[in-house]
Formats: C-alpha cells, structure tokens, sequence
C-alpha cells in the first residue's frame, strides 16, 4: 500500500504584506531623519526594501540568504549619511529590527514565524531599547557615542567568541559523537 | 589508520547570520571612524539577532524518527516519507534538506507538509535509465524562524535503495538453468511448489489447476486436496560485469555501468527467487568475484557487490579474465556478460571465455541514445552518422554472435528480447 500523496497548504499572504508594508514604512521614517534629501533617502529606502522583496522569492536553496543584502546596503548608507539625533538613531534601530521580523516571516516556511521569532526579537528590542536610553540620557554627544561603541565592541567580542564557539550556548553534546 | 571524521556540531550559523554579523561589524566601525551614533544602532540588532536566536530556541539536539520509501515504476521515482518529533514536539521550524543521487534528476519540486508534530514530504524525482541509486538520509535540522541558527536533529532514519529495471526481468525466474553440480539430485530446493518431487497433500485454494487435485485423496476425504512437491533447484548462473574503461570516454561508460548494474541487480533478483545459486564477477584491470551461493544472505552480498561496483581506470587483458574466473567459477556455469562491446578488446573476452568453457550470453547496454544526445550536429548529418554508428555497431555485434547470442540492449526501459532469448530453446543450441 502506498502512501498519501502530500499536499501542501497555501499560508495567507496578508501578514507578510503588512510586515513588509511596516519594514518599508520604518525605513521610509528612518530615511527622513537621515541627512539624504528626502527624496534620494526614500529612494535608497524604497529601493532596498523593494530590492529585498523582489529577490526574496526569486532566491532558492543556497542563494536564499543573499535576499538581504539590498536592504542591508540601503540601511548602511541611511545610517553612514544620518546626523547624530536620538529620532535617528531610534528610527534606524527599529528599522534593523522590523527587517529581522520580516525575515522571520518567510513564506517558504511555516506561517507564525514572527510569533515564533518573538523570544528573540524581544531580547534584540530590550537590547535596543537600553542602548537608546543610556543614549539619550547621557549629557554630551561625543560620550554618548563613546559609550555606545565601547557597549558594542564588547557586544561584538562576545558574538565572535560565540560564533566561534557554538558548544558554549549547548547545553548537549550532539547525539552523534 | 585515519582518524574517524568529527561529527557535525549541534549548533550551527548560517550564511544569513555570517552577512548580518559582518553588516553590523562594518557598521560598528563606520560608527566609530564617522565619530556617529546612527550607524551603531543600525547595527545592534544585526549583531544581536543570531546569539538571542541560540539562546531563544532549543537548547539540545532534537529528537526525531525519519520513515521514508520509494514508489512508483520504470523512470518515475517518488519518495514519500515523514519526521515524527517527540510528543508534543513543534516541528514548524525544522528543515530537511535532500541529497539527490547522480543518477537521479528532479522532476518537480518537493512537496513538504508539516501537520501537528508531523513534517510530511513527497520527492519527486525521475531516472532516466536503469539505476540501483542509494539515498542518503536527508539533513534534519531545526532552523530559527529568523533563519541565523541551525540546530541538528537526532535520529536521521536509514539510507533508501532505488532500484529501476526493465519490468521484463522479473519474469525471468521461471528460465530454466543448467546445474554444475556434481550431483545436482542431492541438493534440494526448500521451497514446495508446483513441480519436482512428491512432497505431500494439501487443501486446495482456489487458484490451484485442476491438474494439481489428487482425486483419489479427494474422494477419501470428501474436500479438494491437491499434491505438493519439493521443487528443484533451477541451476546456476553468473552474472559478469566488464566495467574496463571505452573508447566513450569515462562519462558515458558511467551511465552504460549504472544501467548494466540495475540489470545485473533485476536478474540476480529474479534468480534468487527461484532459489537458483547466483554469482557475480566484475572486470576491469583485475577481477572481483562473489562465488556461487544461494540464500538470502548471499543475495544481499551480490546486490552490495553489484552496487559497489565502479568503472576501472585500466583495462586488463581479456585473457586473463578469462583464465581468472575458473578460481572463482566451475567451467559450464551458465555466464551472462554485460558488456556494451565498444572496447577493442570487448569481443576477444566472448571468445576466451567460450574457450575456457563458459557459456556465454551476451547484454549489451547499447550507446546509441547518449552519443545521440553528445554530437553537436545538423538533423541531416545527424541522421547519418547514427546509420553509419548503427552499422558499426551491428558488424561488431555480428562477430560476436560468431561465439554467443548477443542481446542489443537498445531501448533501457525493456529487455523482452533477453527474456526471450533466455527462456527459448535457442540458448542451449548455441551455448
């Protein structure tokens, strides 16, 4: 006797839709703030968010990941051209953290993937969130900055070693050995 | 000695955590350089996302059964199968990635389903010529919904044989073959069936002849009974690969080996069913042989062998098959050669092989359809040079048939005319 052939469920595109329309809209507020006219700011927004978008679904297999790559670069030239002021810098934060909620929704995967992303977004906004605070209470704008950086090179050093070190968040050894 | 290969850590990072890492490693140090908040804000979350998805997801390898298996027939493969995780386990985030067999091209993409604790997926594939291809396990493992973190699954499931032979093979079993024995009388098949020796009496079932019902034990008992007998054992037979390398070069002799292969498995399979003692030889520079036997055992020995079997580098002298195989095989064993005889020394091997008292029938996979698909060449010219290769072909297969019947296995998908040849009286007028 043979198996049932598999038939695959169709997840509703509404959701990711409106993730989408929330990257595009942070983006286009983080594209305000930046020192880009405004014009050529909503473009490299648009045109990164759109990019991404395009190629998302177009991207199979080993190539997937590379999809993110135009957001990435617009948000990296947002960010190189915006001025220090704490409506930036909470914009261009928020704006990094909807494109990881928009990651999580991929629509080759399971639906939910942002109510099962949530742990960890929050971890990332709770992160932000004190960052920005400390920032925006600190009185001068150069400590501010320092402070900010010195926060991040330990961040990063712990992200290496961890990277590096993958068994040191196991709590099992893998059940091959 | 070398040293086992480490296994695949539990935890792994994907590309996409290595391309935001490296963003916010570069945004961090535009931050610094420009004197600037902005960009290190942008890269916060970037550099933040991959360790909270570590630390969010499961903490330990996941448990979980793979059941898998192969359907369909002739050139349609279709592998169904489904991950079952631990009660109550969510397998919304876990992926499977295939490993695909050379010998096998995707049809179609795969269908995966996940219901509650369930994943279900359907593979389609397609072979398109005979192969015994091996499957290997698919990669399990759960992917955070971000996609930065892989994490393995425990439990991967058992590597999946397709095998794909002309159907015909499996009428095979009913040919009679000849015995080598000494005294062949003394050794009796175990199973009972509808010919031999008088075995005993049973009920009738609905689907034995008339023939079979012993009316005398019938009227003393009152109810259909029919006779049993022990049957014989058919015979013996080798199945001889000639894997030395062609004048085809080393991609086409590839796929004559790989369909030569699903051949050699499809008789030895049917063989082995009617209980017959099967042995396998293949030659290249040197021979490798699985001596005459019987049983399940031995039948698992000579698909391995046949599997396992790869096309040799060096081409060996027909002779010294031919002079090898005596150690390996009494002389008079019924001998079937796959060989596509486009070597120059191809035919010679008939010869020795008669020579040294084996009779031989000859398979030969036929390159026709691929050189087909290889020459960059006008319809018109194309057509000629596959009349002129057909005529060379038919006066090479024409010198053979000086020494054995030869079967031009042309159309991959149907061996009737080996068949045929096997199970007619021909066979043993011209071995």
């Amino acid at each position: 006797m043979s198996a049932p052939p598999v038939r695959p469920r169709r997840p509703g595109r509404a959701f990711s839709v409106l993730l989408l329309a929330l990257f595009a809209g942070t983006a286009g507020l983080f594209a305000t703030t930046s020192g880009l006219p405004l014009i050529e700011g909503l473009a490299v927004a648009l045109a990164g968010v759109g990019g991404s978008a395009v190629l998302r679904p177009r991207l199979d297999g080993a190539r997937s990941p590379y999809a993110v790559v135009p957001a990435l670069g617009a948000l990296a030239v947002l960010a190189a051209a915006a001025p220090n002021s704490p409506l930036a810098e909470l914009f261009g934060g928020v704006a990094a953290l909807t494109l990881l909620a928009w990651l999580a929704d991929d629509p080759r995967r399971s639906p939910g993937g942002v109510v099962r992303a949530a742990p960890s977004l929050l971890l990332v906004a709770l992160t932000l969130g004190i960052a920005w605070m400390s920032a925006l209470f600190l009185p001068t704008g150069s400590a501010r900055v320092g402070f900010g950086a010195a926060l991040l090179v330990l961040v990063t050093i712990l992200v290496a070693i961890l990277l590096g070190r993958p068994e040191l968040i196991d709590r099992e050894p893998p059940a091959t050995a | 000695m070398t040293a086992p290969a480490a296994p695949p850590p539990s935890l792994r990072w994907t590309p996409l955590s290595h391309l935001l890492l490296a963003t916010g490693v570069l945004l961090l140090v535009l931050g610094v350089a420009l004197r600037a908040a902005v960009p290190i804000f942008v890269a916060l979350p970037l550099v933040i996302a991959p360790v909270a998805a570590a630390l969010s997801g499961p903490r330990r390898a996941l448990p979980a059964r793979l059941t898998w298996e192969a359907y369909g027939a002739e050139a349609e493969v279709t592998i169904r199968g489904k991950v079952q995780g631990s009660p109550g386990g969510d397998l919304r985030d876990v992926v499977v990635e295939f490993a695909r067999p050379r010998d096998l091209v995707e049809s179609a993409p795969p269908t995966v389903v996940r219901d509650d604790g369930t994943l279900r997926f359907e593979l389609h594939w397609r072979a398109p010529y005979p192969t015994i291809a091996v499957v290997e396990p698919p990669e399990i493992a759960w992917l955070d919904p971000v996609g930065v973190v892989l994490r393995s699954v425990v439990g991967r499931g058992e590597r999946l044989t397709v095998e794909r032979y002309p159907p015909e093979l499996l009428r095979l079993g009913a040919v009679r073959l000849d015995r080598v024995l000494a005294l062949p009388g003394e050794t009796r098949s175990r199973r009972v069936g509808a010919a031999g020796e008088f075995f005993g009496i049973q009920e009738a079932a609905p689907t034995d002849p008339p023939r079979r019902i012993n009316w005398r034990a019938t009227a003393r008992r009152g109810r259909l009974l029919v006779n049993e007998f022990e049957l014989d054992r058919t015979g013996d037979v080798l199945l001889l690969i000639d894997v030395r390398p062609t004048r085809l070069g080393a991609d086409t002799d590839e796929v004559l080996l790989g369909a030569a292969r699903a051949a050699a498995v499809g008789i030895a399979s049917s063989f082995a069913r009617e209980k017959a003692r099967i042995g396998y030889a293949s030659f290249g520079e040197f021979i490798d042989a699985v001596p005459l036997a019987s049983g399940r055992g031995h039948r698992f020995r000579v698909h391995e062998a046949i599997r396992t079997t790869r096309p040799s580098a060096v081409a060996g002298p027909s002779e010294r098959c031919a002079a090898t195989l005596p150690r390996f095989f009494p002389p008079g064993v019924t001998t079937i050669l796959i060989s596509s005889l486009t070597g120059d020394a191809d035919s010679d091997l008939v010869v020795h092989l008669r020579r040294r008292g084996f009779p031989t029938i000859v398979l030969s996979p036929s390159p026709a359809q691929l050189l087909a698909t290889e020459r960059p060449l006008a319809p018109a010219d194309e057509r000629l040079a596959e009349r002129l290769e057909r005529l060379a072909r038919r006066q090479r297969l024409a010198r053979v048939w000086n020494h054995a019947p030869v079967v031009d296995w042309e159309d991959f998908w149907s061996l009737g005319g080996f068949v045929r040849l096997l199970r007619g009286p021909g066979r043993r007028r011209s071995s």
